[in-house]
């Protein structure tokens, strides 16, 4: 009842001082978030992240709108603006609205493509899907110490992120087998040249190369050869991938939290950002049958949370 | 499926389960037996045109070739030209045909060699987990799944003796369908001094359906069409005639994969095999004296049969703990077997077989595994017998597993040994010749009890592992075929009215010790050194009979493998083998002499752009001529160049 109370008025006086602030549409609530969907894994992050400020920001009102209805006028008065989801990305940035805009749970190749982008990025930032290059190849260095090789399947969507992954894993003395896949067909002659010794394939979210199609195909082949699979995905280890490197929805969602706690108390839109909390999980069969030793995933994650500097 | 349009779906999607249970294979270390794998990367370098040739890679199996186009195998001996007592298996279908004496039919394979995965062969009895046709060993035969093949593949050999093989296989992805179809012909003008020559006409088609992420659909089907010359010159009853054989086979395998820990398989098979191979025997008095001088006598032979197939099988894999793994299922095989010849008075037979199966592996620490599993099994002439085996393998480090199993297993005798009856008539009247006739009293299945220690040591530094295995096999009740008076009155007047008939009262010890031996640094470099060593003791003495079984296998076998990339796009192989003296359970004068063969080969890559291309050399059987089944039919090399293109 106390506590009812509290928040209630807490509420009032900060609604009050923000909308002040705000101008004229001061019955707008301060954080509007835009998501894609309302259910799935869009809804377990837009939970996280509500759950998070509930705690941290208890006075900040929150406003979800689906992307389908949204307009303008309904953004206006706000102080901030979070997307969930590409669908929700695309929408609000097409309104081009004045206020920052947080767009979460999108890959990168997602959000270089949204519409009506600032050039300075002091309005617009992201919390990607996409793990950071040096991440994936500490942890590969991390489980597998004893594999010097790694394979990379680049298509027009990877470009950029299999060109630092090979820089980096060259940097780590790791031999790097790469081949390009433009085409469907170009998969099996591509796997074939870059698994012909036993490799690490490092899947990359491509579309184009790594796809529920083709996903029999890569595990099948590179199992064949001998060859673990690193996945993107939860899903991915599922499949038969020896090792996921991911972010859940639920951990973009605190940080997204985290973004908006600091843009509500004055601080800038950082720049778009990796996640930063991650899971790693391991096909324990997969391993087995490989011949494979492996460290838990708890270790291996905790470990490699370690080594970023992070509890 | 999983894939939608939204880009994040590729980090947040479902995805359907590629590598489950069925499709991974058990580590070695974790197998309650000694396993052999023989991978693509070797099959290949082997140039063997035929299966059957790689398991002269396999310690402690035998390989012998009646004729050109019927290969023998057999796992510790207590063979004969019908080697009946292992079994192979493609993607889970029996290659083990129920007919006359059963066996093992090579020469029915659909499936192309380069198709093949892997082979796993289990050195031991698998009755627990494949049943009675397992009985001492069982080979599987693991197909590519049709999204791991180039969407177009050819082969052309071109040999020495005739040999001409043409090959071609396409594949193609259709969504959440992979479809893979290949075709081919091969051929050779068969054996020296043999009426062997043969065509083969096979197709095979395998199709992968996605249908949803937790569902898997196989689909294989198959067709061989085989012609070839049969009989011997100069012998009356087996003259020399052309014969055409064909099998045809569907099957369907659905899996269900709820997660990666569970899965849940139905397949159903049908198969269909037919012979046709009808002749006519003129028999005057120089065969015959009883007959008058002017007269003859005209006997119709026809060993034609056919056969029809149909098997259900279940099995389900699961984890209830995260340190315990069930597989249990059932299955039923029917038989229609219609072989006139070999069941007086000619009707057809339905063969049934039921049996229920489970395996619980227990991971009892990082350490210790244990395997207990048992398969009771029935058919139509006994009731169900429990096959049990226990395996427990021990890891001294990750790198040393010292292995013990023990068990039991039966074989149930087929059909024609329960009740093949196998008569001539002359003129369609009178009774000539009774070649085989019925047991007394339904025969009881054969059993093996058998115990083994393995030690596996898998040094991944050095890239070398070594497999030791000392057994030991008891097997009673082992049937065999002997002589004796005909039943029928009056007696027959050929062959002093005596018939062949199956006695179950063979007992057969065989105690002896395998080696493996590999040094792998690479996929397509290996040195290995297998030897195998079995002693076989029986009871023949002593019920006062030839010793059919105790020359069965060579005392003492070793092979030398080695392949090898001298120089890039450059691959060598050979393969040497050494086959102690033994006999394919015939008559002492059947005996061979100890032999030693080479088969070499030497490939060259030639890739042009994205297609890939090879050409191969392969000489087989190097050396002298020599015997490898019985002392008159000696084999030379045979030398044939295979041209490989993929694309």
């Amino acid at each position: 009842m106390h506590a009812a109370l509290r928040l209630f008025l807490c509420r009032l006086v900060a609604s009050l001082a923000l909308g002040a602030m705000a101008g004229p549409g001061w019955a707008a609530p301060p954080l509007i978030i835009v998501n894609s969907s309302s259910d799935g894994a869009y809804a377990e992050a837009s939970a996280a992240l509500r759950s998070q400020l509930q705690r941290t920001m208890p006075w900040v009102e929150i406003e979800e709108q689906g992307w389908e209805e949204l307009a303008a006028q309904r953004l206006e008065g706000s102080r901030m603006i979070v997307t969930i989801g590409t669908q929700a990305a695309r929408v609000v940035a097409g309104l081009s609205p004045r206020q920052p805009v947080l767009h979460t749970l999108l890959p990168s190749s997602a959000y270089s493509r949204l519409p009506n982008m600032p050039k300075s990025g002091a309005t617009v930032s992201a919390i990607l899907l996409d793990q950071p290059a040096e991440r994936q190849i500490a942890l590969i260095r991390l489980a597998l110490p004893d594999w010097k090789r790694i394979a990379l399947l680049t298509g027009s969507d990877s470009e950029a992120l299999n060109l630092r992954l090979g820089e980096l894993a060259r940097e780590r003395q790791l031999e790097v087998r790469e081949a390009n896949v433009t085409a469907d067909r170009d998969l099996y002659p591509a796997l074939q040249r870059v698994l012909a010794e036993p490799a690490v394939l490092i899947a990359s979210p491509d579309a184009q190369v790594f796809n529920s199609f083709t996903v029999q195909n890569v595990l099948l082949t590179a199992y064949r050869h001998r060859s673990p699979v690193v996945g993107f995905s939860s899903a991915y280890v599922r499949a038969g991938a020896l090792l996921g490197l991911y972010s859940t929805p639920e951990q973009i969602g605190q940080q997204a939290a985290e973004t908006v706690q600091k843009v509500l108390s004055g601080e800038t839109l950082p720049p778009p950002r990796p996640p930063r909390q991650f899971e790693v999980a391991v096909n324990t069969n997969v391993a087995r049958s490989l011949g494979i030793q492996l460290d838990s995933a708890e270790r291996l994650g905790n470990e490699l949370a370690r080594r970023e500097g992070r509890p | 499926m999983a894939l939608g349009d939204a880009p994040e779906d590729a980090y947040l999607g479902d995805l359907p389960v590629v590598l489950s249970a069925s499709r991974l294979a058990q580590p070695t270390r974790e197998a309650p037996g000694a396993i052999t794998v023989i991978d693509r990367d070797m099959i290949r370098a082997s140039g063997a045109r035929s299966v059957a040739e790689l398991l002269r890679w396999v310690p402690g199996f035998q390989v012998g070739e009646a004729n050109a186009f019927r290969p023998l195998t057999a796992y510790h001996g207590l063979a004969d030209d019908n080697p009946r007592r292992m079994l192979v298996r493609v993607d889970g279908r029996s290659l083990y045909s129920p007919y006359f004496l059963s066996g093992v039919e090579w020469h029915k394979l659909t499936v192309d060699i380069d198709d093949i995965e892997r082979i796993e062969v289990f050195r031991g009895s698998n009755a627990t987990a494949f049943g009675s046709q397992a009985f001492m060993g069982v080979v599987n035969i693991i197909t590519r799944p049709a999204a791991d093949t180039p969407g177009l593949r050819m082969r052309l050999t071109q040999g020495e003796n005739g040999i001409r093989d043409r090959q071609v296989s396409i594949a193609q992805q259709f969504g959440p369908l992979n479809v893979r179809l290949g075709m081919g012909r091969e051929s050779d003008d068969g054996t020296r001094g043999l009426e062997d020559n043969w065509q083969k006409h096979r197709a095979d088609l395998r199709m992968d359906w996605q249908p949803a992420a937790t569902h898997r659909v196989e689909i294989h089907a198959g067709g061989v069409r085989f012609d070839n010359r049969a009989g011997t010159a100069g012998e009356l009853s087996d003259p020399p005639r052309d014969q055409r054989s064909s099998s045809s086979f569907g099957q369907i395998r659905w899996h269900w994969l709820p997660d990666a820990q569970e899965e849940l398989t139905l397949s159903y098979l049908h198969q269909s095999e037919r012979l046709k191979d009808e002749y006519g025997v003129l028999i005057t008095s120089a065969e015959f004296p009883q007959l008058p001088s002017w007269a003859t006598i005209n006997v119709g032979v026809d060993f034609g049969y056919t056969v029809e197939r149909d098997e259900l099988e279940l099995e389900h894999t699961f984890s209830p703990r995260d340190d315990i793994r069930v597989v249990w299922g059932l299955g039923q095989r029917e038989d229609k077997i219609d072989a006139p010849q070999y069941f007086y008075p000619g009707k057809a037979i339905t063969y049934t077989s039921r049996r229920l199966f489970g395996n619980l592996e227990w991971r009892a620490s990082d350490r210790w595994l244990i395997n207990l599993g048992a398969m009771a099994e029935e058919d139509d002439y006994n009731s169900a017998q429990l096959s049990p085996r226990l395996g427990i393998n021990y890891l001294l480090t990750p790198e040393h597993t010292l292995r013990v199993a023990i068990g039991r297993a039966y074989r149930q005798p087929f059909p024609f040994e329960q009740e093949g009856d196998a008569r001539f008539y002359g003129n369609g009247v009178i009774l000539l010749r009774q070649a085989y006739q019925p047991p007394s009293e339904t025969l009881a299945p054969e059993r093996l009890r058998f115990r083994e220690i393995g030690y596996l040591a898998e040094l991944e530094r050095w890239r070398t592992s070594l497999d030791v295995r000392v057994f030991e096999e008891k097997l009673d009740r082992l049937t065999h075929f002997q002589s004796n008076p005909s039943p029928l009155f009056p007696p027959p007047p050929m062959d002093d009215g005596e018939a062949k008939q199956p006695i179950g009262n063979r007992k057969v010890s065989i105690h002896g010790a395998e080696l493996a031996l590999l040094w792998r640094p690479a996929a397509t470099s290996w040195l290995g050194l297998n030897y195998s060593r079995i002693e076989i003791s029986t009871n023949e003495q002593d019920i006062q009979s030839k010793p059919f079984y105790k020359n069965s296998a060579p005392r003492a076998s070793a092979s030398v493998l080695a392949g090898w990339a001298p120089w890039p796009n450059w691959h060598f192989s050979v393969a040497h083998h050494y086959v102690g003296a033994m006999a394919w359970y015939r008559d002492e004068d059947d005996s061979l002499p100890a032999y030693q063969r080479t088969d070499l080969r030497v490939a060259r890559r030639l890739d042009i752009g994205t297609t890939r291309a090879e050409l191969a050399v392969t000489i087989s059987n190097i050396g002298a001529h020599h015997a490898e089944y019985v002392p008159w039919i000696k084999t030379g090399p045979a030398a044939y160049a295979t041209l490989r293109l993929e694309i």
